[in-house]
């Protein structure tokens, strides 16, 4: 009894420190995060994104929020939810207007995964396709099958967004403990999802948001030989990307990552 | 006759005036994206390269379509990071030359799809324009 209270002490305490010491997503943050501007929302974005594993929890939260904050001033974005294409600006694959998607890509960003957000707003005559090649153990079941064919457009985006928070959920029910980014980036390159690869070298090739631990020493004694192994593979977006790493001899695209914009 | 001799000279200085002027192509690239088939992998239906472009030059990309009779077209997008930068298929209006000026030295990203998700044959020739 004595040693299960002391117990009990400790996580409050813990959980508490972590708060305490930032650990958590500051309640400004969380709102810019979930607020209809589009460059708050960006902002917020990168800044949840520096916080790596700690921001995950109230993210995988806001999976259970279904309303809609339709984003303003967009003009220079390219999402699923423009009213007007003017042929230029930033490509967002996501259904962002959306609280519970909007907070689907932030996670598939900071933990290099790919949960399925990205079907939702695809053409009718993708869905079913996406539905059979993103999650074949819903797929596979004969009666699923029989009800996916009897299911209206609106149904079946219904269902991959559903399906999606399912598998984020899945995977922080398996992976909270110990997690981090830094591994996350290793597990995502090693993967055999070809979208996980190129959302690990996009990030290690573009990124500027932080990976604790990831140094130039680090890359070279755990991550070059992957990524010259995936230099060499058919599909071009992986391997162009990673030669375009391998290329960069001064290593310019690790100075990018800074939690400090200055 | 002076009228004659005047109207070859007004049009020697025409296309004198017009071969100083007229911009010279330079060629530098040639890509050519066949898709036979769809795939149920999405980006084994696209085109994915790399290439440097340099500040101040003014590159034009030129899009034949239609070779041995595919169907598709090709739409391409010229992306700096995640930021799209240029393509040809603005809503329902779709160019087969489409011109960028550069005004960031770096390695940029062409990604090559086809519209409607046809199979499809093209080249896209990257020329700069001086």
């Amino acid at each position: 009894m004595k040693k299960s209270a002391l117990l009990a002490i400790c996580m409050v305490l813990g959980n508490s420190m972590l708060v305490l010491g930032g650990q958590k997503i500051p309640e400004n943050l969380l709102s810019d995060f979930i607020s209809t501007d589009w460059p708050t929302v960006l902002q917020a974005k990168e800044d949840i994104e520096n916080l790596e594993t700690a921001g995950i929890p109230q993210l995988m939260s806001l999976l259970n929020d279904f309303s809609i904050r339709k984003l303003e001033n967009t003009s220079d974005l390219i999402y699923p939810g423009a009213e007007r294409f003017y042929g230029h600006g930033q490509i967002v694959d996501y259904d962002i207007d959306v609280i519970a998607v909007r907070s689907g890509w932030l996670l598939e960003e900071v933990a290099f995964q790919n949960f399925g957000f990205t079907g939702i707003h695809l053409p009718e005559d993708e869905l079913t396709g996406f539905i059979q090649y993103n999650f074949p153990e819903f797929y596979d079941n004969s009666r699923n099958k029989q009800g996916l064919n009897r299911m209206t457009v609106a149904e079946k985006r219904e269902l991959i967004r559903s399906l999606s928070i399912k598998k984020a959920q899945g995977w922080w029910k398996q992976q909270s403990d110990g997690w981090n980014r830094l591994d996350a980036l290793i597990s995502a390159l090693q993967s055999s999802d070809e979208k996980r690869q190129v959302k690990a070298l996009f990030y290690i090739r573009n990124g500027r948001t932080l990976c604790t631990g990831l140094t130039r020493e680090f890359y070279q004694t755990h991550m070059e030989d992957i990524v010259r192994a995936l230099s060499k593979v058919d599909l071009k977006r992986v391997s162009e990307n990673a030669k375009l790493i391998m290329m960069d001899m001064d290593f310019e695209w690790l100075t990018m990552k800074s939690a400090d914009p200055s | 006759m002076r009228r004659t001799i005047l109207v070859v000279a007004f049009l020697s200085a025409l296309i004198g005036f017009n071969s100083v002027f007229a911009q010279k192509e330079i060629f530098i690239k040639q890509i050519e994206f066949k898709l036979e088939r769809v795939s149920e992998v999405d980006y084994e239906n696209e085109y994915f390269m790399t290439i440097k472009l340099n500040k101040g030059s003014n590159y034009k990309f030129k899009i034949t379509n239609h070779r041995d009779n595919y169907a598709g077209k090709a739409v391409m997008e010229l992306m700096d990071a995640d930021n799209l930068i240029l393509t040809n298929q603005l809503n329902d209006k779709y160019f087969e030359a489409v011109n960028f000026i550069c005004n960031k030295t770096a390695f940029y990203d062409i990604l090559i799809r086809y519209k409607d998700k046809k199979p499809g044959n093209s080249v896209i020739d990257i020329v700069i324009l001086q």
